[in-house]
């Protein structure tokens, strides 16, 4: 089993991130059967230094063996939280270890900032990614609807 | 039954409507939010504000006279910037007073509203229904929804 390492997520290698990513999206709309439209390694990485330049952004990054294999990361306003990066290798064999991991590091930080609520908005969630935050003890609060016109 | 755009006329009524919408939702779930005790007349407060942009509608349905229900959206660029750009419609709320269920008139302010999407150029079409709000989301799935995005929560004082 590869060695697993949480650090803060500033520490990542974000256009490694972006194949961890794309991985996931990737996988998304294989299972929805569904293109979308994603954005190219540049544009990833920038939105990454936005956010890592935003002192409200907490969260930790997880790297297993050499190899960056995930990203949690929330934006903090006030007494609420909202995720603002998930990136999961979900079928390694290591991942439920880095995820509770991550999420506790994720919570700490948090809760050191006063911070009260976490949200977490998943799109288009996968069931393994769905039925991984229940594990982690948050609740379904809203659905999001969508109709093409 | 009428459908029309709201008016100045119009805003206490949907403020009462917004109202019950509000005391749905908690008796749904303690966890939603509770109103101001001047939530109401804030909330009417707010659609006055909307009713001259273009890029914003307050729709209502009118039965004899009676505003019974409404819907209320908004044009916006939805996705964040690392994806393709679509402006999409976005409904913030929609209440048919219980009384008046079952005639068509979710459908046909929803209808209404989708022709306005149109005209502004939206790709889609986006909400939010609560989890627990069963009948809603049933409603929601009739009419072609895709269950598109959940968002869940967590209460970190409780979770320590």
């Amino acid at each position: 089993m590869a060695s697993l390492m949480i650090a803060d997520w500033r520490q990542a290698d974000f256009a490694e991130l972006y194949d961890r990513w794309l991985e996931l999206e990737a996988l998304r709309q294989q299972v929805h059967q569904r293109a979308g439209a994603v954005a190219n390694r540049q544009t990833f990485v920038a939105r990454l230094r936005l956010l890592a330049d935003d002192p409200g952004c907490v969260g930790a990054a997880w790297r297993a063996g050499d190899t960056w294999a995930g990203a949690l990361v929330a934006q903090a306003a006030g007494s609420s939280a909202s995720l603002a990066l998930l990136i999961l290798d979900l079928h390694a064999s290591h991942s439920a270890a880095g995820r509770r991991e991550m999420f506790n590091w994720l919570t700490a930080a948090l809760r050191a900032k006063g911070v009260r609520t976490l949200m977490v908005a998943l799109s288009r969630p996968l069931a393994v990614e769905e039925a991984m935050w229940l594990a982690l003890g948050t609740r379904t609060d809203h659905h999001t609807y969508q109709v093409t016109l | 039954m009428m459908i029309r755009s709201a008016t100045q006329d119009d805003l206490a009524a949907i403020g009462d409507l917004w109202q019950s919408l509000v005391e749905h939702h908690m008796a749904l779930d303690a966890a939603m939010p509770r109103p101001a005790a001047d939530g109401a007349a804030r909330y009417a407060d707010r659609l006055a504000n909307m009713l001259n942009d273009p890029y914003a509608q307050a729709l209502v349905a009118e039965v004899d006279g009676r505003v019974v229900g409404y819907v209320t959206a908004l044009i916006a660029e939805m996705r964040a910037e690392m994806f393709a750009e679509e402006r999409a419609g976005l409904i913030a709320d929609i209440y048919v007073h219980p009384s008046f269920r079952g005639a068509g008139i979710g459908r046909a302010l929803l209808g209404a509203l989708n022709d306005w999407f149109r005209l502004r150029g939206a790709a889609y079409v986006e909400w939010y229904v609560a989890s627990r709000n069963e009948a809603a989301r049933g409603f929601w799935q009739r009419v072609g929804g895709r269950d598109v995005m959940v968002r869940m929560r967590l209460d970190l004082d409780q979770d320590a």
